[in-house]
């Protein structure tokens, strides 16, 4: 995929070559903002928002990573919609449990490691949506998205001192809620 | 087990000094001195190792699927290429808002169309002589009071107007002398000439009034068009 020649079809207005681009990142976007808002329909409303935003503003965008650009619109549809839900919300971790499963595989699972790989990825997403939005985003990023922390920084507009501290804060908070849940780690990382 | 942060002193390691170890973030010299603090401060040692399951298994939280194609559908706002159409041809009406909302465009090809029919009527009447300015009917025969040179007055004797002296002597009624031209009666119609003529445009103004109002709104109309069909 050549990114910049779909840039440059996308900005003068050719939706087929945009969509290229859509196809290309919508997993990570629709990962992040379910990661973000732990609800699988506003995930998927962010999600659509962000690439039509994206194409309504992509005569702004100069130059640089589209990526981080991406996350940038896609992180501030996700603080829109947690500013507005005055709730914390309760997410629809079933729905969000079901649809994804956890990528460590054995060959050989049993129903019972299934269901502690399960109760894991619930108790992941509710300690993540217990974060400061702020921590949250930097941790999906980084953590979950594998961002560098200067595409991170792009990503958050900001700068990639705060991103490292922010950094850290989320991650001592994951690790001070697992610590109570070791028996959901899976065995290789428990002994690691 | 010891608590770990920022405020531990120099010799633990700091929140975020074990977060960018892990990461393999730290200078040279910063990962020499944590990695000869971790072989003596345990706590220290077992921090990071507690920190480094945290990141290892938010690495392996599952990527979900998207649930569908996110795919933008082709939006209105980008431009279809519009069908060739002379500029004083409005835009065919697509629906209630092109009644009510009349677009610029059609604005001004109307009134470009509308000044054109004007001059044209203007022009046809005004050659036709149908408008103008009432006029009176030139008549020939009739003498200016005064003339310099007149018919009957052929040049002769040095005249003084100023003096008012007859040229000739006034015609008496009995005795009419054949030395002027024939006064005509007012009525003749040969004795009407036409006062308009096809060089001669008596509303001259409004005509170019109007042509440049025609002009105006055509040369507008091509700008429109193109600002148009090109943002
Ligand atoms: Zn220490």
């Amino acid at each position: 995929m050549d990114e910049q020649a779909l840039l440059q079809a996308s900005k003068s207005g050719d939706a087929g070559a945009f969509n290229r681009l859509v196809e290309h990142y919508q997993t990570s976007i629709y990962n992040v903002s379910l990661r973000m808002v732990g609800d699988a329909a506003v995930a998927e409303d962010i999600t659509q928002e962000t690439f039509v935003s994206a194409f309504r503003a992509l005569h702004t965008f100069s130059a640089g990573n589209f990526r981080a650009w991406l996350f940038r619109i896609a992180t501030n549809a996700c603080r829109d919609h947690l500013r507005s839900a005055q709730v914390r919300r309760n997410t629809s971790l079933d729905a969000l449990v079901e649809s994804s499963s956890f990528s460590f595989t054995s060959e050989q699972e049993t129903p019972e490691e299934y269901a502690v790989r399960r109760e894991l990825s619930s108790f992941i997403q509710q300690s993540l949506s217990t974060l400061p939005t702020d921590q949250r985003m930097v941790l999906i990023l980084v953590d979950i998205q594998a961002l560098s922390y200067e595409e991170a920084a792009r990503a958050l507009k900001t700068p990639v001192g705060t991103v490292k501290s922010r950094l850290s804060r989320a991650r001592e908070a994951m690790r001070a809620a697992l610590s109570t849940q070791r028996e959901l780690l899976p065995a290789q990382i428990r002994s690691g | 087990m010891r608590l770990f942060g920022e405020g531990f002193g120099d010799r633990h390691c700091s929140l975020e000094t074990v977060s960018s170890f892990l990461d393999g973030a730290l200078r040279e010299r910063e990962m020499q001195r944590v990695e000869s603090h971790l072989a003596s401060c345990t706590d220290c040692a077992q921090h990071i190792e507690e920190m480094r399951s945290v990141v290892g298994v938010l690495r392996m939280m599952p990527t979900v699927p998207a649930p569908r194609s996110f795919a933008i559908p082709a939006p209105a706002r980008v431009f279809v290429a519009e069908p060739a159409r002379p500029w004083w041809q409005p835009a065919p009406i697509a629906g209630l808002r092109a009644l009510t909302m009349p677009s610029p465009m059609t604005s001004v090809r109307a009134m470009a169309a509308a000044a054109a029919l004007a001059l044209a009527v203007v022009f046809a009447g005004d050659v036709s002589g149908i408008i103008g300015t009432p006029e009176a009917p030139v008549q020939v025969g009739i003498q200016d009071p005064n003339p310099l040179v007149g018919p009957g007055n052929p040049p002769g004797p040095e005249q003084n107007p100023i003096l008012g002296e007859p040229p000739v002597p006034a015609p008496d009624a009995g005795n009419a002398p054949v030395v002027d031209a024939p006064v005509a009666e007012p009525t003749a119609p040969e004795a009407t000439l036409p006062v308009h003529s096809w060089y001669r445009l008596e509303l001259w103004p409004l005509e170019l009034g109007l042509l440049a109002l025609t002009a105006a709104m055509a040369a507008f109309s091509i700008i429109l068009r193109r600002r148009t069909s090109s943002s």
